[in-house]
């Protein structure tokens, strides 16, 4: 599958966070002081309401894999869109910027992605000012 | 002779055109009165799909979205913060009119939603449960159809529905409580008013932790108005916990396309809420509470 | 504005010919609407069964009378009826799929309109939208515990098509199951006020050898105010259920 589509898609999934979440309590399940940067290797995306979830194989620095989960926003908005998960197979590479969760265990709550050619996508809302994404052609 | 016939039949046609006139509507009188547009019953055709109003008020509907945390993650801009409008608008100072003893409940919701330990720390919309009236009607995208005898409202978030009898069938009894409560329809004109009742105490009206008791009454009103839009307006009654009735009123757009279609939203079946109550609790063996608030504070 | 005798006079015929053109459509399609329930043991097993705590015994709704299995769908069926306790999708409270939301001994309320018709059911507040205006399925594939629903008249039948399902619902109590790949198609034919006769068809070329078919009535509640109430099923056990999650 293309870069261009998988950028799309990933790239609309954490759009929706922004969009969707005004309930969500995120100081009670992730950490603003400590924002992680993941490289890593897409294993399984989990394609579900409320929350999405991305798990990637991430090496760390003592040569250990481990499977990390990066929480998403919901899957409708991508539904409505045309996108579906099956446009989004394991094996991708990606780096995944977010916030660590509080609880211990490898799970972060994602904010970014970029890819290995240094293409950065900010998944902030319109209007702050950040670069405005758009798929590589 | 001829004289008084024809005044009698003047006087007669002049009560029959007053009688015509005054069984027209208003509306034809006034060029420049806007008609909303009506079902073969007559009513306003309220039926359709609608945004849930302003975007931020299920977080908070006195304060809107959000505390500091949350603003900095999603990297919200100041226009995307609090709320556009006042969305209480009686009391004027845009707060709910809680009792003493449920504000200081409220208060204590609000620490420990920041580090929870149980299932009633969090809020019910993260919980999946259903989220009352008039919660579900700002929470998010919802759609109206309506047929001679009911009036029903589908909502996007979590599959949810309401169903209005509009036939004068009286309540289910006291001792049933549900989460979306017990609805009865009336036209009051072209206003549609909606009294429920039979509401349980599990949610609450935002995530700030607004709850009520089940006493909890409701009076709705929806009224179309020009711009394609639905003026919404509820009054909130529950004196176990409140000081007085209340009312919060706001507008919805319409929304969507001839082809516009509601995904179906599982929500119980992907929830997940461990990682919270981890945190919670690690946090709370570590001592470490604090408020919830939107005031920015030293980090 | 002066309103005159001949524009009343359009007016109200207008209107008299618009109510009698309405009145005409309404009249040629059936109307199902109202609240319905099935009243059966379908729920706890689609197949003969005997009787055992809690279930009652009951004869099968299946046409043929076995369910035609895979030989190795066969197996996983005869492991998921031993495991049923916890594997049971709702015994986690899960939305029970098509057709199994149909046969759950709850009611549901049918609402009839141009372009769709609404079935709300009172089990875990499942609703499904069957559309009307000819559109075609979202393209796919997507993981719907209700599936996809488009519908249309045939005479006197409301024929409708089911597509676009996960793999975690199963038809019954009793472990039978399904594929993505199930397709479903009912059929709801009014007989009389107070009945329809319900027939749903099931496809699955991953688990079933051929299609095979489910009839059974569906039953008018009649009492004078009927309506449906909630039945929120993970709400009642929160705690122990929300234990994985």
């Amino acid at each position: 599958m293309r870069i261009a589509s998988v950028l799309v898609v990933l790239v609309g999934l954490l759009l929706v966070v922004s969009q969707a979440s005004a309930h969500h309590s995120f100081a009670a399940e992730f950490d603003i002081d400590k924002p992680i940067t993941l490289t890593g290797t897409l294993t399984e995306l989990e394609w579900v309401n409320p929350h999405g979830w991305i798990h990637m194989d991430v090496e760390g620095e003592d040569g250990r894999i481990v499977n990390w989960a990066v929480e998403m926003g919901n899957p409708t908005a991508l539904l409505r869109r045309g996108l579906r998960k099956s446009d989004f197979p394991p094996g991708i590479d990606f780096v995944v910027e977010g916030y660590l969760a509080k609880d211990g265990t490898p799970t972060a709550n994602g904010i970014t992605v970029t890819f290995p050619d240094g293409r950065n996508f900010f998944a902030g809302s319109s209007g702050t000012g950040a670069p405005v994404p758009t798929p590589r052609q | 002779m001829q004289k008084k016939i024809w005044q009698k039949i003047n006087r007669v046609g002049a009560i029959g055109m007053i009688a015509l006139l005054g069984a027209m509507p208003v509306e034809l009188y006034a060029q420049q009165a806007w008609e909303p547009p009506r079902t073969v019953d007559g009513h306003p055709d309220l039926q359709g799909y609608w945004d849930g109003g302003p975007a931020n008020a299920s977080h908070s509907i006195e304060d809107g979205c959000c505390d500091v945390v949350h603003a900095r993650m999603q990297s919200r801009t100041p226009d995307r913060l609090g709320l556009l409008e006042p969305l209480i608008i009686d009391p004027p100072d845009g707060r709910i009119p809680y009792q003493e003893w449920a504000e200081v409940k409220r208060t204590q919701l609000l620490y420990d939603m920041e580090t929870p330990t149980e299932l009633g720390h969090i809020d019910p919309e993260d919980r999946c449960l259903l989220l009352g009236a008039p919660r579900s009607n700002y929470r998010g995208d919802l759609e109206i159809r309506q047929t001679k005898d009911f009036i029903v409202i589908l909502y996007e978030w979590a599959h949810a529905y309401r169903v209005i009898p509009m036939d004068g069938r009286a309540h289910v009894g006291e001792t049933i409580s549900m989460y979306n409560g017990d609805s009865r329809g009336r036209w009051e004109g072209d206003t549609l008013v909606v009294e429920a009742r039979n509401f349980n105490d599990q949610v609450w009206l935002d995530s700030h932790g607004s709850f009520y008791s089940d006493k909890l009454r409701v009076v709705e009103r929806w009224e179309l108005v020009e711009g394609d839009a639905i003026r919404y307006e509820a009054t909130i009654e529950d004196p176990n916990v409140f000081t007085r009735p209340w009312t919060l009123a706001f507008t919805m757009g319409r929304i969507g396309g001839d082809d516009y279609e509601f995904f179906e939203e599982a929500c119980w079946e992907g929830v997940t809420n461990k990682h919270r109550l981890a945190a919670g609790r690690l946090a709370v063996e570590a001592g470490e509470r604090q408020l919830h608030t939107h005031e920015e504070e030293s980090q | 504005m002066r309103i005159s005798a001949p524009f009343v006079s359009v007016s109200v015929a207008t209107s008299f010919l618009l109510a009698l053109a309405v009145s005409e459509a309404e009249a040629q399609t059936p109307n199902l609407q109202g609240i319905w329930q099935a009243v059966n043991t379908a729920a706890w097993d689609i197949e003969d069964h005997s009787g055992s705590l809690g279930i009652p015994a009951g004869q099968g709704v299946v046409d043929g009378g076995a369910i035609p299995y895979q030989p190795w769908a066969l197996l996983q069926k005869q492991e998921n009826f031993t495991n049923r306790a916890t594997a049971d999708p709702l015994a986690s409270c899960a939305m029970p799929g098509v057709p199994r939301i149909t046969y759950m001994p709850y009611p549901f309320q049918i609402l009839q309109f141009d372009d769709r018709i609404l079935i709300l059911y009172e089990y875990v507040h499942a609703t499904r939208t069957i559309y009307m205006n000819g559109s075609d399925h979202p393209d796919g594939h997507i993981d719907f515990w209700m599936g996809d629903s488009r519908g249309r008249w045939e005479g006197e039948t409301l024929v409708v098509d089911v597509i676009h399902f996960n793999d975690q619902t199963w038809f019954d109590r009793a472990g039978n199951f399904h594929s993505e790949a199930l397709h479903v198609v009912e059929r709801y034919t009014p007989r009389g006020p107070n009945h329809i006769d319900y027939e749903v068809t099931i496809e699955d070329p991953n688990v079933f050898t051929r299609p095979w078919t489910m009839r059974m009535p569906l039953y008018r509640r009649q009492e004078p105010n009927v309506q449906l109430l909630e039945y929120e099923c993970y709400a009642y056990a929160e705690e122990d259920l929300a234990k994985d999650k």
